[in-house]
């Protein structure tokens, strides 16, 4: 076997430190733009869904909501995101909890503030209240309205969301 | 000479003929026009119309209403079988924006002839504002909705413009219910339209309406209350509410906001309609059961209620009252009797029953005005009744307040001179009418006892220098027009004609009683003025020791008061309840 020396042993060791160098600079990028936020992994959490239709939907939704992060218009396009999206969800449970999540995710990453963020959730509300045939809402959740989110396996993780968004 | 075939001798004639057969034949189409035109829509009555107003939005930005608009357009159907004729209006989605909504309440619902039917349904979003709440329309958003949104009170405006005819309110939405005072029904003008109108919602004020559940429920008890016997308002009420409780697991309380004072069957409403109003001139000390052809009105009459008043259909009806077990009354009205409304009922309860105080009496004839005017009847009828009230109010109960009463006489008139002139709505023709009327003595009691003292003192001044169209001794008017002009802050003229007076032979208490009115201070004299002489007689007799009785009111107690003149001072009432009471007097008047 014969090995094929490539250069001098100087140039060998001068190629590893390049190597080195570039892997370095890629971690670093990697991590720079971790810390930074910059990263384009979600954090908005897709609801449980069992229903099967509503499965990749969720996913395709939640990749536009998450889009909407670079948005400057955030509020107005997540509005027509929402009017657009929402009735495609069989599960209307799981579509209020989708919006409400990307909602969150937003406020956490600083892209709305809180009154911002309770305005949209309301209009979610609104729009998730006459998917259900609900002819108005209150600021408060109404009997009728518990009675429906009981229904979803997402209960627990709806009731979370909207309180802390301030609605009970 | 052959005759000619033309005359030449009747030539002038003919053509005369002929001019003014012209003139006829010109004018005629002209006259003919201005008699359709006066029929049509000129002073001419107007034929009773059955119109229906239906409102469905299905199409809203934040989450359409699926079952809205198609639910409306059944409605319409339902108008449709059960009142062929009824010129509908139907506004689904785009249709139903604000302009053309508000255009279409006020043009078509509020112009309606009297004693047509009204019908009004809306189907979309409710939100609560508030304490009331807001019907929204195309294009408002459950969080943006001013400028597209209508609330109760403007329907029930355009309802109470339109007067004597019945109206059903159906309205399928959120926090559509509640009391009147949710729905923020709290004028006086729309709180009576419960004699003519009823309004039936899909949920409590605080409570969702779902799916449309209401209006399965309502033309389900709709096709019940068409097919089969006689269902008033209140049980077509009693239907619904089971339907959409069933359906709804409990969540929705449907029900009417008011309107269990309409006695007609739901589905003869177009007919015609009669107003039966009872009142008590004796008062009414308890409660009291009403039967409308042996039938219970439902609602017991409370005393406090001071009026009790019906929407019945224009027929024969007997009526009968019962109290604690016992008939109290009872009359068959003839149709004769109830061709017109209102149909205004005095009874007269004695004994037990009997508790007539001035102020019942004075509340008894404004609510009569309000429930008359909520009604409906045309602006003279009303403002007679306001006059009335106004007239008891003043002589009965000088304390109350008189603006909201005053105010009614301003928008509806009057045409009694007397309260136009006591009001300050008069002009010189309605003064001149008051000097020249019979009943002098009241005139100028009248106009002092609303406070228009220079206005009587000139009434008194006037009539000084016409003994003869007054009535009633110079000296006594001269007297009276001092009197009130030093009230009313006019010293000058007041001081002016008690110089004059002095001339006149005076007795010494005449004179030193108009010594103290020219020393006493105007807002003193003011509180003195029940104890000064008001009649001619009391002036003539002044000095003499004469008892005037008066009638000290102080709430519901009434107490008689004597009053007895010295020649040197005026004393002061006798009979006191308390240090409040003393220091008010009344005087009774009769009417």
């Amino acid at each position: 076997m014969s090995i094929m020396v490539i250069g001098s042993t100087n140039n060998f060791k001068e190629r590893e430190s390049m190597k080195g160098l570039f892997l370095a600079v890629v971690l670093g990028l990697i991590s720079f733009f971790s810390f930074t936020g910059c990263v384009t992994h979600s954090c908005i959490t897709p609801p449980i869904s069992y229903v099967d239709s509503d499965k990749k939907k969720i996913v395709d939704i939640t990749a536009k909501l998450d889009k909407l992060q670079a948005s400057g218009e955030l509020k107005t396009d997540f509005e027509t995101t929402l009017k657009q999206n929402f009735d495609k969800l069989n599960d209307s449970n799981a579509a209020l909890l989708l919006f409400l999540n990307a909602i969150d995710c937003y406020l956490q990453r600083g892209k709305v503030g809180q009154d911002v963020a309770r305005e949209m959730v309301a209009v979610v509300r609104a729009r998730w209240g006459a998917k259900n045939g609900l002819a108005g809402t209150l600021p408060t959740l109404t009997p009728v309205e518990k009675q429906i989110i009981d229904k979803s396996q997402n209960a627990t993780a709806i009731y979370g969301r909207l309180e802390e968004f301030g609605v009970h | 000479m052959a005759r000619s075939a033309f005359p030449l001798g009747r030539v002038p004639n003919l053509i005369r003929r002929v001019r003014r057969n012209l003139i006829v034949l010109l004018f005629a189409p002209i006259y003919l026009i201005m008699v359709a035109d006066s029929a049509v829509g000129g002073n001419a009555v107007r034929n009773p119309e059955i119109m229906a107003l239906v409102i469905g939005v299905t199409e809203y930005e934040d989450g359409n209403l699926n079952y809205a608009v198609p639910n409306a357009s059944r409605f319409v159907a339902a108008v449709t079988n059960t009142y062929p004729g009824a010129q509908i209006y139907f506004l689904p989605n785009e249709k139903a924006n604000l302009t053309n909504v508000e255009k279409h309440l006020y043009e078509k619902i509020a112009a309606a002839p009297p004693n047509s039917l009204l019908i009004i349904y809306f189907a979309g979003h409710g939100v609560r504002v508030g304490a009331g709440q807001r019907l929204l329309l195309h294009g408002a958003t459950q969080l943006n909705y001013w400028g597209n949104s209508l609330s109760v009170s403007e329907i029930l405006e355009a309802v109470r413009s339109a007067g004597e005819c019945t109206a059903m309110i159906f309205l399928d939405c959120c926090f559509s219910g509640g009391t009147p005072p949710e729905l923020q029904i709290q004028d006086a003008n729309q709180s009576y339209l419960d004699s003519r109108a009823f309004l039936l919602a899909s949920s409590y004020t605080n409570e969702q309406s779902i799916g449309g559940i209401f209006t399965d429920a309502l033309l389900e008890a709709w096709k019940e209350a068409t097919n089969g016997p006689c269902l008033k308002p209140l049980d077509l009420e009693e239907l619904v509410i089971k339907i959409v409780h069933d359906k709804s697991d409990g969540k929705m309380s449907a029900g009417l906001a008011f309107g269990e004072k309409i006695r007609r069957c739901f589905a003869q409403l177009n007919k015609p309609a009669a107003f039966l109003l009872f009142r008590f001139p004796n008062g009414c000390k308890y409660k009291l059961d009403f039967f409308f052809n042996d039938e219970s009105a439902f609602e017991v009459f409370d005393p406090k209620d001071r009026v009790f008043y019906r929407q019945v259909p224009r027929n024969p009806i007997k009526v009968r009252i019962e109290g604690q077990g016992s008939n109290l009354w009872e009359h068959n009205f003839s149709l004769d009797e109830i061709k017109t409304n209102p149909v205004l009922t005095d009874i007269i309860l004695t004994g037990d029953y009997a508790m007539a105080t001035p102020a019942y009496t004075v509340e008894s004839k404004v609510l009569t005005a309000r429930a008359v005017e909520g009604y409906g009847a045309d602006a003279p009828a009303i403002g007679k009744l306001y006059a009335e009230a106004l007239k008891s109010s003043y002589a009965l109960t000088p304390e109350r307040s008189t603006s909201e009463l005053v105010g009614k006489l301003s928008q509806y008139g009057t045409a009694d001179p007397l309260v136009r002139v006591a009001t300050g709505l008069g002009n010189d023709s309605d003064l001149t009418a008051v000097v020249a009327m019979q009943e002098k003595a009241n005139v100028v009691d009248l106009v002092e006892s609303v406070g228009k003292y220079r206005l009587a003192a000139e009434i008194c001044d006037r009539a000084s220098s016409n003994e003869q169209e007054f009535h009633r001794s110079g000296q006594f008017n001269m007297y009276k027009a001092a009197l009130n002009y030093k009230v009313a802050g006019d010293s000058e003229s007041s001081s002016s004609i008690i110089r004059n007076l002095k001339y006149r032979n005076l007795s010494e208490a005449q004179s030193k009683s108009l010594d103290w009115i020219s020393g006493t201070e105007s807002n003193d004299l003011r509180r003195s003025f029940a104890v000064l002489p008001t009649s001619v007689e009391t002036w003539q007799g002044l000095g003499t020791n004469i008892s005037t009785k008066f009638v000290l009111v102080n709430g519901s107690t009434i107490t008689n008061v004597t009053h007895s003149w010295t020649n040197d001072r005026i004393s002061t009432a006798e009979a006191t309840e308390s240090e409040e009471s003393s220091s008010w007097f009344s005087r009774v008047f009769r009417w």
